[in-house]
């Protein structure tokens, strides 16, 4: 009995979580994830990382508060190569047994210096020059913008390069051309400025484009030596302001096999094994949807015309759908299975935001912080499930095991909502407080005698 | 070590050493867990017994200071029980966590980070059960030794079976109180809600209570003095109780022969000017048996003690400490000083 005891108390445990009473168990990724979502589960793992800030990489535990701080980085699941990535809170879900979280926060640390290209696949279709234009004008303010320019090209970088293209029925440069790769901003701006002044006719062949741009534009032999000389990596942005549409007799539901053609290219040219350039992709629209409570069936999922189309299988696309919105669920769908996002916005300030979110710097490894809404859902194990739903499907657990007995001295409170480690000697400054307590009651009896005495004379 | 002069006050002061004992084991148990990284199993058993150790130690130690032990008697004696402690306390709560697991087979107990007073009571129960007993066989151990190692500053007269009775059930009320404040403070906002906090406040509840119930050294270790406090012969002190034990009455006063606290002439003091005794309650008390101006002062009080001729018997009242008598131009106090010292 007593040897079966002391081997249950001395099993080992997970790893002890610095600062704090806490024990944390290794990280267990789920299998299907597209890539590694690696969890930092001790200073042992943030040295070995070469990390810089290893205090704040290490995990940490503030029961008190009910607040959990983790670092994870994200890696290719096949070469465990690291993949530097621009994350947001939003791109990032925190479960806490099962609980979605909500006050969740995610710092990027160690912004990563390698190089960026921006493949822009811009509608290039009669749509966008309507009326006065106020579509491919909007565009063209939104490239132009200051701080769009400054994230395409950081100042003094170098590593930073531009694939302008556009597209209708094929997919030239912007002025109609063959496509350039841009290094500058001078070069840039003159690119953009050929957009607007090149009106452009013809059909919106926008799942074809897309493809290209996240295949044959990567492999012309220019790009594939710039990204291949700087280690780069491609961010590919597609807008539009309609339907993928190759005919007038084109209804909704023919693009249903079109999508899907294209949605496994995409996906072969982001996952596919051996790979070295992994582009991502993100999804513009200039408009507003044509049916608004509808979006893209979930993950992985095969494209149908229902799925696509809603009750609108049968419309025909041009004169018809097209006039009541774009199609934002084709863009959502192009997102997913390209690791991004879709955006649908109206005006230039909405798609330059949508640029400078595709020009994010990315960093090395990022920390999460949540905090559960009752601490007192820290008194047991828990475990944590973090997922990347955006970027690429990634999810992996952690099991946290707080001490049954005793607890660390809770964080303190910092400039912002999240609180830090308290300093070292927090808990001496309790254990002198007892004492002191308890020396001042022993000190009464004795104060008191005196001082009778002396009042006595 | 300087002890209090007044007997109560020693219900304050070796429970503040015990409390701070207690608080110095948890913060050593939360060092050993921050910076060592004890094994998950081990965390509880080893505050557990820590806590337990060290206030059976100081315990032992003041009770034994207190009796006027030698500094080498009252090491072996502490270096004895204190071990035994640490281990029998470490072993009884780690089993006693596991029974409570094993008892809710199936449910939530069993799980590693689980905060639950339902399972973690009768580790700290156990603990303190053992403290309590630990804290009694210290106390006993001299005189079961005594046969073998004849020492009259080993023998703490007032142990016996009883008392370590007593000390066994005190060791469960502060194991107890231990659990409930830790868990509770622990627990809800209004107080506190912080188990760091609780376990300290917890530790060092034990350690106060098991001191104040268990640890202290009875009034009978005790024993009182007349002592000069302010003239000639300032310092001298005679004990109201003699070596065998028994009362005596103790005269003050300038009779050349048979005064128990001789004073000059030229203090003013009478013949035979004061007596002091204890009487059949335990009250130290003093009686005036000169007509010159004999004094207790005490705060805001003074009585006159002075003898009244027409009085068939002396005026007497109870001497505290921190009372003066004040004859001539001699002050005479109070003070209880440890047995064993005498």
């Amino acid at each position: 009995m007593t040897v079966w005891l002391w081997a249950c108390a001395l099993a080992p445990i997970g790893t002890p979580v610095p600062r704090t009473t806490a024990r944390l168990e290794a990280d267990v990724p789920a299998d299907d994830s597209e890539w590694t979502l690696d969890v930092r589960t001790s200073r042992a793992d943030c040295a070995a990382a070469g990390v810089l800030d290893v205090t704040a990489c290490d995990p940490w535990l503030d029961r008190a508060s009910g607040e959990a701080h983790l670092s994870f980085e994200l890696r290719d699941p096949s070469t465990g190569t690291p993949l530097a990535r621009a994350l947001t809170a939003e791109q990032v879900t925190v479960l806490h047994d099962g609980a979605r979280q909500d006050d969740v926060q995610i710092l990027p640390h160690e912004p990563v210096s390698g190089g960026q290209l921006f493949v822009l696949v811009l509608d290039g279709s009669g749509s966008m020059f309507e009326g006065d234009g106020a579509r491919a004008r909007a565009v063209h303010d939104a490239l132009l913008r200051a701080d769009v320019i400054a994230g395409f090209f950081p100042e003094g970088d170098g590593l930073s390069a531009v694939l302008p293209l556009r597209f209708t029925e094929g997919i030239t440069g912007l002025d109609g051309g063959r496509a350039r790769l841009i290094t500058t901003r001078a070069d840039y701006e003159k690119a953009v400025r050929s957009f607007l002044a090149t009106p452009g006719r013809g059909w919106t062949h926008l799942y074809t484009a897309v493809v290209s741009a996240m295949t044959r534009s990567l492999e012309q032999p220019d790009v594939a030596a710039w990204l291949a000389s700087r280690n780069a990596d491609p961010t590919v942005v597609a807008l539009t302001d309609g339907f993928h549409n190759e005919r007038s007799t084109d209804t909704c539901a023919a693009n249903a096999p079109r999508l899907q053609a294209a949605l496994d290219e995409v996906r072969k040219a982001r996952l596919g094994d051996g790979r070295r350039v992994r582009p991502t992709l993100l999804t513009a629209g200039i408009g507003r949807p044509y049916r608004p409570d509808a979006g893209a069936r979930g993950l992985d999922q095969r494209v149908t015309a229902g799925a696509l189309c809603g009750p609108y299988s049968d419309f025909p696309i041009d004169g018809g759908l097209e006039k009541a919105g774009l199609d934002h669920v084709s863009l959502e769908w192009l997102a997913e299975a390209g690791g991004g996002t879709a955006f649908v916005r109206q005006d230039a300030q909405g798609l330059a935001a949508v640029f400078r979110r595709a020009a994010a710097p990315r960093h090395r490894w990022y920390e999460v912080r949540y905090r559960v809404p009752d601490p007192f859902w820290m008194r047991r194990s828990f475990e944590v499930e973090l997922r990347l739903e955006s970027t690429a499907r990634a999810m992996t657990r952690v099991r946290f095991h707080p001490s049954r007995w005793l607890d660390a001295p809770p964080g303190v409170a910092t400039d912002g909502a999240w609180r830090a480690p308290p300093p070292p000697g927090r808990s001496l400054g309790l254990l002198a407080a007892i004492w002191s307590a308890l020396a001042l009651a022993a000190a009464v009896p004795l104060a008191a005698w005196t001082a009778a005495r002396r009042l006595i004379g | 070590m300087t002890l209090p002069p007044v007997p109560w006050a020693r219900h304050l002061w070796l429970p503040a050493a015990t409390g701070a004992a207690g608080a110095l084991g948890w913060w050593l148990s939360l060092q050993a867990v921050l910076w060592v990284g004890l094994p998950a199993g081990l965390e509880g058993p080893a505050w557990l017994a820590l806590v337990s150790c060290l206030v059976v130690g100081t315990a032992l130690w003041a009770d034994a200071v207190a009796v006027g032990r030698g500094v080498r008697r009252v090491f072996v004696l502490v270096a004895l029980c204190v071990p035994a402690c640490a281990l029998s306390v470490s072993v009884c709560a780690g089993a006693g966590t596991a029974l409570a697991a094993l008892a809710a087979r199936g449910g939530a107990l069993d799980q590693v980070g689980l905060v639950s007073l339902r399972g973690q009571i009768l580790a700290f129960l156990l603990a303190g059960l053992g403290a309590g007993v630990w804290l009694a066989v210290g106390r006993l151990l001299p005189r079961l030794l005594a046969r073998w190692w004849p020492d009259r500053s080993l023998t703490d007269p007032t142990a016996s079976w009883v008392v370590a009775m007593e000390h066994g059930a005190a060791g469960l009320v502060a194991g107890a109180a231990w659990g409930g404040i830790w868990f509770v403070a622990g627990l809800y906002e209004g107080l506190g809600g912080d188990l760091f906090a609780a376990a300290a406040v917890g530790s060092a509840t034990f350690g106060v209570l098991l001191g104040a119930l268990a640890g202290n050294a009875p009034d009978e270790a005790w024993t009182p003095w007349l002592r000069v406090r302010r003239g000639p012969r300032m310092g001298m002190r005679v004990p109201l109780i003699d070596e065998d034990g028994r009362v005596v009455e103790r005269f003050v006063g300038h009779y050349p022969r048979g005064m128990d606290l001789f004073l000059p002439f030229a203090s003013g003091a009478s013949e035979v000017h004061v007596s002091v005794t204890v009487d059949q309650r335990g009250d130290v008390v003093v009686r005036g048996h000169s007509i010159a101006p004999t004094t207790l002062a005490r705060f805001l009080e003074a009585v006159d003690l002075a003898y009244d001729p027409a009085s068939p018997a002396p005026v007497e009242a109870v001497l505290s400490p921190g009372d003066v008598v004040r004859l001539g131009s001699v002050e005479l106090e109070l003070l209880y000083l440890p047995r064993t010292r005498s």
